[in-house]
């Protein structure tokens, strides 16, 4: 076994080699982000990969195909024999084929460098803002998404970040001219940070930060109860004055929209969700959620999915078992709460998206379950799975081909992307630059 | 409840609370529980200091890091905290036996570039040779023990970045439960933090008004720092030279200590590990330590160190990098995650580093994306975590390596050490098991029966009126290199 093993990495690089060097050739010489791709003109089948579903499924053996950007057949080869001969035929046996990564909660196409001020667009002045939108600021140019898409994530949503209610946030495909190319789906959900019971500051004298009680709390809340008691009332109201505020929550009392609200503390989350659930919200996610644990059962019984930080952390107090961050999305999906992974870090970590649930999967889950938090979870946290998420017949043509393991540094290797259909182009500035340099000392002819 | 155990519960509100008599308990009288003693004293200490253990790791997959490469279902024997002998089917009857079946066996992970264990790391003045970090060791922090539990049995504690000539850096082994002095390694060469670009311009607090501010600043306080050096020594040598009976009619030069560190380093017996990012600068601090004739021995950081790597190569300095972190500021906007395979490529000697305590513990996998990006061969990637910074830090003679002779600093995975799903299953350091992950969850559940302890006793001392206090939650800083604690002057000031 393990000898197979080792030839599998040899032949890994090797073919890696040659698919880098073939991707070059098409590509040398851009200095921007690649070109968007094109619409899908023929119908599609990829054949012979491992199908990972994204929801707990895999097909050892599968055929699937697509066309005008919607999934036509998901099956066994051996099953289905389907009519090929208007299709472009993929050959991807040994290969894996996944749903496109969902990166939740991220700033992409807002921020660029965060250390350079003009570069943030992503927190807006004041506290309640609900209208403020995150749709109409993504820059397609952001040079994140080339990198983000060369490890396959190929959805993200774009939330801003300020005050207590951040304002409304839209998913955005990793490709497009602009932002109305780019969007998946607008105005999906309202981000809202819940006011902190407990107030951390640090002490200098000792280096350490020391908790107190928000004093404000009470108040906060009470602004918090008048706003949403208002802007439902304004729902109501036959004949009114325009309030922009209050329009945009409108979403949250018929379901349009999910609250996507951000709490930590095991009271925090079980206050904002009865807060939100008194207040007429629908929908209901939590962003955050390291107390968790703590509260399972009444997030289960709530049927409140929560988007926990990366399992790359480091979490809460000292006395913590060294390895629950990576244990954190195990535990809550045995107690029966929905997780999915965010990337809560700088933002270039999302392209690591795919190795966070790799390591929730070395901590417990099965690895289709890992899956699912970064692909059909996410997909329902933020309410968009009846599109994306899963590799189902109907839902969009948003997949990739990987060599092998897509969670596994050791298989993560793209060789095909799609996007509604859409083949991408997957190297970027990164590639281009590793290409320049290696060429001026030799290393690649 | 009582034992740390949760129940489900839920209560409705009545009305107020009635203030009940304080009640006076005969529990006072009771001599009191103590806990444990452990080491250190904190939470994931030992009951006791680990030993050194004859130790046999039977049939694993062993990467050497040697000319022999990856050895398949191979024993290796460890005593008196030495590896003995590797080969196959060795016995000895003194040995506690271990399975490494489906099991690899690496050298321990040592992490160039660490803040870990570090009390404080940042200074103001421009330069501050002088301090040394390893006077201010924090043996108990709790990254330490989180390290070890990611397989890292060495790190290099770094002063941090915010000025050009930092301090005095402190290579420790994390011998958990030790004293901070016998963390240190003996008899190791001395290391010093110096640092360029936007931290030390202080771009990052727009009032600052420290000189320097930019690039050209930073070079001239080298320049200025190491002319200081050689006038210091020439005026002790001086001095030294005057016969002792006239010494007594000479002005004896006042003693600098940050001098006398720019002394050592220009006389080859310190060695710079400098923080870097942009390609003008890495050139500047390379022609600076020319033009002094010494050479800098480690750039670290270096994210664009692959656009000058043939003349870092011809320089002879050492790389230790970061996988693929870019973009968080200017400077490292052009960071690729092919740059330590470009380096390396080029003959320059690369390591992969953290400066931050969350990647410290999982550096294989940092080192396994230079597989994924640029094809790098498994067994390069791993020395780039395990015999390329020992190598750095010259100690490769005693670690970095699984070669008889060297000390027992090793890992034992549960996996194929590059790949996401490995986890640590024994690390053991000079032949001692410091972290073993069943030991780990054992002593989860005792730490979580010692927290109910402690909780019932403040209940207690509570209910029988003793004086309390309000619950102070208490987290430990974790360091990045640009972390300034304290004051720094402004226009404001």
């Amino acid at each position: 076994m393990k000898k197979i093993i080792y030839y599998f990495a040899q032949k890994l690089r090797s073919t890696l080699y040659i698919l880098l060097a073939s991707m070059f050739i098409v590509n040398v010489g851009f200095a921007q982000t690649p070109v968007p791709a094109k619409a899908q003109a023929k119908p599609i089948a990829l054949t012979g990969g491992v199908a990972h579903l994204g929801n707990g499924q895999v097909i050892q053996n599968s055929i699937i195909t697509f066309d005008k950007g919607k999934l036509t057949l998901v099956a066994d080869v051996a099953i289905a024999k389907p009519d090929l001969s208007a299709h472009e035929i993929i050959n991807i046996t040994g290969k894996h084929v996944y749903p496109g990564f969902i990166l939740p909660n991220s700033q992409v196409g807002l921020q660029e460098v965060s250390a350079v001020r003009a570069m943030n667009d992503n927190a807006e002045r004041g506290e309640m803002n609900p209208n403020v939108r995150a749709q109409i600021s993504y820059n397609t140019d952001t040079e994140y998404t080339p990198t983000f898409r060369f490890n396959g994530v190929r959805l993200a949503e774009a939330a801003p970040t300020g005050g207590t209610i951040s304002g409304t946030s839209s998913v955005m495909e990793m490709d497009g001219w602009n932002w109305e190319d780019a969007t998946h789906t607008a105005d999906i959900g309202v981000h809202m940070n819940w006011p902190a019971i407990m107030k951390r500051q640090l002490d200098f004298n000792t280096f350490t930060f020391a908790e107190s009680v928000n004093a404000d709390y009470e108040k906060q809340v009470i602004e918090l109860t008048r706003f949403f008691t208002e802007a439902l009332s304004y729902g109501s109201l036959s004949s009114k004055e325009t309030n922009l505020k209050f329009e945009a929550m409108q979403g949250l009392f018929d379901g349009k929209k999910t609250l996507l609200l951000h709490a930590n503390n095991p009271k925090e989350i079980v206050e904002s969700v009865r807060f939100a659930q008194r207040s007429g919200v629908k929908r209901i996610t939590i962003v955050g959620g390291t107390g968790a644990l703590w509260v399972a059962d009444f997030l289960k019984e709530n049927k409140i999915p929560v988007i926990l930080p990366s399992t790359h952390n480091l979490l809460g107090r000292t006395d913590d078992d060294v390895d629950m961050p990576y244990k954190l999305p195990h535990l809550l999906t045995q107690a029966g709460v929905a997780v999915s992974i965010m990337n809560n870090k700088a933002m270039h970590g999302g392209r690591n998206l795919g190795f966070y649930a790799g390591t929730a999967a070395a901590y417990g889950m099965s690895k289709e379950d890992a899956l699912k938090t970064i692909t059909s979870n996410t997909a329902k946290a933020l309410g968009i799975d009846n599109r994306v998420g899963t590799l189902e017949v109907g839902k969009d043509a948003t997949l990739f081909v990987s060599n092998g393991d897509a969670l596994d540094y050791r298989g993560n290797v793209l060789t095909h992307a799609f996007i509604t259909g859409k083949l991408m182009t997957l190297p970027g500035n990164q590639q281009e630059l590793y290409e320049r340099y290696s060429r001026k000392y030799g290393q690649m002819k | 409840m009582a034992d740390g155990t949760w129940i489900t519960w839920s209560g409705s509100r009545t009305g107020d609370l009635q203030s009940k008599e304080t009640a006076k308990s005969a529990a006072n009288d009771k001599k009191e529980e103590l806990g444990k003693v452990t080491y250190p004293f904190g939470a994931h200490g030992y009951m006791a200091l680990p030993v050194a253990e004859t130790l046999l790791i039977k049939n694993a997959t062993v990467w050497t890091n040697e000319t022999e490469g990856i050895l398949q279902g191979t024993d290796v024997l460890i005593k008196d905290g030495k590896i003995l002998k590797i080969g196959k089917n060795l016995s000895d009857p003194t040995a506690r036996n271990i399975d490494g079946t489906g099991k690899h066996l690496t050298a321990g992970i040592i992490d160039e570039h660490s803040h870990i264990g570090a009390a404080s790391i940042n200074d103001v003045a421009s330069n501050s040779g002088m301090v040394r970090i390893g006077d201010n060791i924090d043996a108990e922090a709790i990254n330490i023990y989180r390290a070890l539990a990611g397989g890292v049995v060495a790190v290099q504690v770094l002063h941090g970045s915010a000025n050009p000539i930092g301090g005095q850096s402190a290579l420790i082994k994390l011998r958990w439960g030790e004293s901070p002095e016998n963390y240190k390694i003996q008899g190791a060469d001395g290391f010093i933090k110096f640092a360029l670009g936007e931290n030390v311009k202080r771009t990052s607090n727009a009032a600052s008004i420290r000189f320097p501010q930019t690039r050209m600043g930073v070079e001239q306080v080298f320049v200025d720092a190491f002319t200081n050096g050689k006038e210091y020594e020439k005026k002790w040598s001086a001095y030294n030279s005057i016969p002792a009976k006239e010494k007594g009619l000479a002005l004896k030069p006042r003693r600098d200590l940050a001098d006398e560190a720019m002394v050592e380093i220009l006389n080859k017996k310190r060695f710079i590990s400098c923080h870097s990012y942009v390609q003008s600068e890495i050139n500047m601090l390379m022609d600076v330590a020319e033009r002094f004739n010494f050479r800098i021995n480690t750039f670290t950081h270096i994210l664009e160190g692959y656009k000058v790597a043939d003349k870092m190569a011809q320089h002879g300095v050492a790389a230790s990098t970061f996988s693929d972190w870019w973009n968080y500021k200017w400077e490292v906007r052009y960071a690729i995650p092919y740059n330590a395979a470009i380096m390396q490529r080029a003959g320059v000697l690369t390591a992969i580093n953290s400066d931050d305590a969350e990647m410290g513990r999982r550096l294989n996998q940092e080192a396994a994306k230079s597989v994924k990006y640029a094809g790098m061969s498994e067994e390069d990637a791993l020395k780039m975590v395990t015999l390329n910074p020992a190598k750095i830090l010259h100690l490769d003679n005693q670690m970095g390596s699984i070669k008889v002779g060297k000390s027992a600093d090793i890992v034992l995975w549960t996996d194929h050490p590059l790949s996401v799903y490995a986890k640590p299953e024994k690390t053991v350091i000079d032949g001692k098991v410091y972290f073993d992950l069943e030991k780990d969850a054992q002593n989860n559940k005792e730490l979580a029966a010692d927290r109910a302890r402690i909780i019932q006793k403040m209940k207690n001392v509570k209910k029988s009126g003793g004086s309390v206090q309000k619950a102070d939650s208490k987290m430990q800083l974790d360091f990045h290199c640009d972390d300034v604690l304290g004051f720094e002057k402004t226009e404001e000031d």
